[in-house]
């Protein structure tokens, strides 16, 4: 099955929500312990974010590529690394969540070798709080089809998971899209198990197209959705500043809209570690590439790419900020430049108050402006597909005129030209003294100064959800009682406690989640593996 | 397009500084009209900074390559004889545009710039680094070097690529003279971020 459900009841003994890395390996594992399984995929593809991504995961505590590269790691010093206090990554993290990853990373990564036949590459650097070789780095997957963005090799990561679980004979459900989960209740209303989910079929945009189908889980359901960054309200409860105008990594290709974290905190789930999402620390945001909407600043879209025809442009990325000088959507500057992809004051500044009681929160959009002498420098080529000419690229030949070109839906007010003639005119002095006395812009190099004109989308992007789901380390979903929701578990981003980038964590406690699921479920109704007729 | 904009809008390019006292700028000044119409043959005004005329110029009968209607000319301004910062307006009808260049003494010799990388306690040069000594600037080429042509005397030499580390130096110029000058990758200000330049 890959692209359609009949309109009857399906029923598995685990339902996986969300292909990616998380959803992947969750549905992998538990196959590969006998259950039946259906994994649930919006988009039309699998692969989440982790196909897009370096692919370099956190996984170590005593893996067989640790040792054959002569590093000793244990579970206590993983878990000492994760947790520690002089760190805002490690200060905030639930100690529970953290002791079950580094007592199961080791386990998972040997999972993903042996059952999910991933190829690695030798260890990368120690990094963020390891304090040794830990991150593990895939080769990317050998069919250029499968790769989405080519040369990522997060493609390596998820491919062979996917052909692995697809052998085992997991079910796997294209563009659906699960919009609520059922919990029981027993003869005195009292909460029982998850026990079912509702799925919709979804378009090329994610638009419900079909009827609701209600589909039965055994004995779990996981969740593996991927986070909240694309939901505003639901972002706006950890930073109010994260209004409508932001955009987020990998939107149009693995939405990650709350839909796990809404329908669980519906069932009655606890959301968790607040601090994870709000400590100004890694990869909450990002500077951003420019002229295309979804514009994460490590990567450039592809036209090969299945989903161009939603990204609609490549994005040109900047060398060497001197080419260009950002302004607020009122024309002025806010900033030196030159800032890192993380500066969290460079952020604060793009996202302070406009001036504009109209809108209070959110700081609007940022443009970059550069001449022609820039696009020589930086040999970019300004045309589409490369930039997005439908709101997020504009150009014309003069300063002022191409104020009143920029025209779009967050643009919410005109920018003034005078403004931005002023910005560009003081810019240019301070060129000539080589000084920037407003924001301290090393060694201001490049006037701008010949026609034509481009302002370019370079508005911050939201990036990773740590915030989300409360766990406990056996990846079953947690209420606001504190106790867990029986039949419910989740993993990756969606799930918190835990203020680690990436992969590691969405693969560990996938592979928790489904040997959790499998033998609370098959402990429950004393019943063995399954094979996967009783599907569909 | 937006209301607040003048019916003709104007850019100037090609005021690089530093020029040398006394000398004289060449600068293109191009017009557009809100409705994209033809400005050949307006002229164009540019005055200095207290509003006295220095040069003036006809917009021609060609738009500018790559524009959409942007008539332009080449004006001359005479640059002073006081070096520090001069500011210009050109204007054509009410609108106008200002720029500027850093006025400097004659150059005497040049000072050789030789940026080096230093991370991970390598010694490599550093192509693509902007150098500067006050209102001359120059970039490095694939060997580091940067040649800047100076005045005598001592300056403050300040180097800085995208990602690296700013640096200064100071160097007496009295004949010829070379510096070299190191740095290295800087860590994002989020200290939990690894660049992939580093190992
Ligand atoms: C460009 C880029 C580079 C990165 N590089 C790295 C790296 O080198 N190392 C690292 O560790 N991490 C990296 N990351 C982060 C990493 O990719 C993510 O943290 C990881 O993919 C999270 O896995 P996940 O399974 O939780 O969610 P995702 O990968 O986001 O997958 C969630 C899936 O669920 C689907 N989904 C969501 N809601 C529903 C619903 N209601 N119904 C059905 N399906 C749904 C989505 O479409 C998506 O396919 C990178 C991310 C990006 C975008």
């Amino acid at each position: 099955m890959s692209s359609s459900a009949n309109n009857e009841d399906l029923s598995y003994d685990v339902v996986v929500v969300g292909g990616g890395p998380g959803g992947l390996i969750a549905a992998l594992t538990a196959r590969h312990l006998g259950a039946s399984v259906l994994l649930i995929e919006q988009n039309f593809d699998v692969g989440g974010r982790g196909v897009l991504s370096g692919g370099g995961a956190y996984l170590g505590g005593g893996t067989s590529l640790q040792r054959a590269e002569g590093i000793e790691d244990s579970p206590e010093r993983l878990f000492q690394d994760w947790v520690r206090a002089d760190s805002l990554l490690g200060r905030y993290n639930d100690r529970e969540v953290v002791w079950a990853y580094a007592n199961n990373s080791a386990a998972t990564f040997e999972f993903m070798t042996e059952v999910g036949n991933v190829k690695w590459r030798p260890l990368g650097a120690a990094d963020r709080l390891d304090t040794v070789k830990r991150r593990a780095f895939s080769l990317e997957w050998e069919e250029p089809a499968g790769q989405v963005v080519p040369g990522q090799f997060g493609s390596g990561i998820v491919r062979p998971l996917e052909k692995a679980a697809r052998e085992l004979g997991v079910h796997i459900l294209l563009k659906h899209r699960m919009v609520s989960l059922h919990r029981d209740r027993d003869a005195q209303g009292a909460k029982g198990r998850v026990s079912k989910l509702a799925i919709v079929e979804v378009d090329d945009y994610f638009t419900p197209t079909g009827e609701v189908i209600s589909v039965k889980a055994r004995q779990g359901v996981i969740l593996a959705t991927g986070g909240h960054s694309g939901n505003v309200g639901f972002r706006r409860m950890f930073d109010p500043r994260l209004t409508e105008e932001y955009q987020y990594t990998g939107q149009n290709w693995a939405p990650k809209t709350a839909d796990g974290e809404v329908a669980a905190m519906a069932v009655g789930a606890s959301i968790w570690g607040f601090a994870g999402q709000t400590n100004e620390s890694d990869g909450q945001l990002s500077k951003g590439l420019m002229g295309t909407r979804s514009n994460y600043h490590g990567l450039l879209w592809s036209v090969d790419s299945p989903h161009f025809f939603r990204e609609k442009a490549t994005g040109l990325k900047p060398s060497d900020y001197q080419n260009l000088v950002l302004v607020r959507e009122s024309g002025v500057r806010f900033y030196d430049e030159t800032a890192g992809v993380r500066d969290y004051d460079y952020f604060a500044a793009a996202m302070s108050w406009s001036g504009d009681p109209e809108k209070l929160n959110g700081g609007g959009p940022i443009w970059a402006i550069f001449d022609a002498e820039a696009v020589e420098r930086e040999g970019w080529n300004v045309t589409p597909p490369n930039v997005d000419t439908d709101g997020f690229f504009f150009s014309a030949d003069t300063i002022e005129e191409l104020a009143g070109q920029i025209q779009m839906e967050y643009q919410w007010r005109p920018m003034p030209p005078g403004n931005l003639r002023a910005t560009i005119e003081r810019y240019n002095r301070c060129v000539d003294e080589g000084v920037d006395p407003d924001h301290q812009k090393p060694t201001p190099r490049f006037k701008i100064q010949r026609p034509p004109f481009y302002a370019a989308w370079h508005t911050p992007v939201v990036h990773d959800s740590y915030a989300g789901l409360r766990i406990n380390g056996s990846a079953q979903v947690i209420d606001t009682e504190e106790a867990p929701i029986p039949g419910l578990f989740a993993t990756g981003d969606c799930a918190s406690g835990f203020t680690q980038h990436g992969l590691g964590r969405a693969f560990t406690f996938g592979y928790i989640a489904a040997r959790a699921a499998v033998s609370t479920g098959q402990a429950r109704t004393g019943s063995g593996p399954t094979s996967n007729k009783d599907g569909v | 397009m937006a209301a607040g904009q003048p019916e003709i809008t104007l850019a100037v390019w090609g005021a690089d500084g530093p020029a040398v006292v006394g000398s004289t700028l060449s600068v293109h000044v191009g017009a557009r009209s809100r409705s994209g119409g033809s400005l050949a043959g307006q002229t164009v005004i540019v005055r200095g900074a207290a509003g006295h005329e220095v040069g003036s110029g006809k917009l021609g009968g060609n738009i500018w390559p790559g524009t959409l209607a942007l008539w332009w000319t080449s004006v001359e301004v005479p640059v002073p004889a006081e070096p520090g910062l001069h500011v210009w307006h050109a204007s054509v009808g009410t609108s106008h545009f200002a720029f500027s260049v850093a006025a400097v003494p004659a150059p005497a010799h040049t000072l050789t710039v030789t940026v080096f990388n230093t991370t991970n306690a390598e010694i490599e040069p550093l192509p693509g680094t902007h150098v500067r000594a006050g209102h001359h600037a120059a970039t490095t080429d694939e060997s580091g070097g940067a040649v800047l042509a100076l005045p005598p005397g001592r300056h403050t030499v300040e180097a800085w690529k995208q990602g690296y580390g700013s640096v200064k130096g100071i160097a007496v110029v009295g004949s010829d003279t070379e510096i070299s000058l190191v740095t290295e990758v800087i860590a994002d200000k989020d200290p939990q971020y690894v660049r992939e330049h580093w190992r």
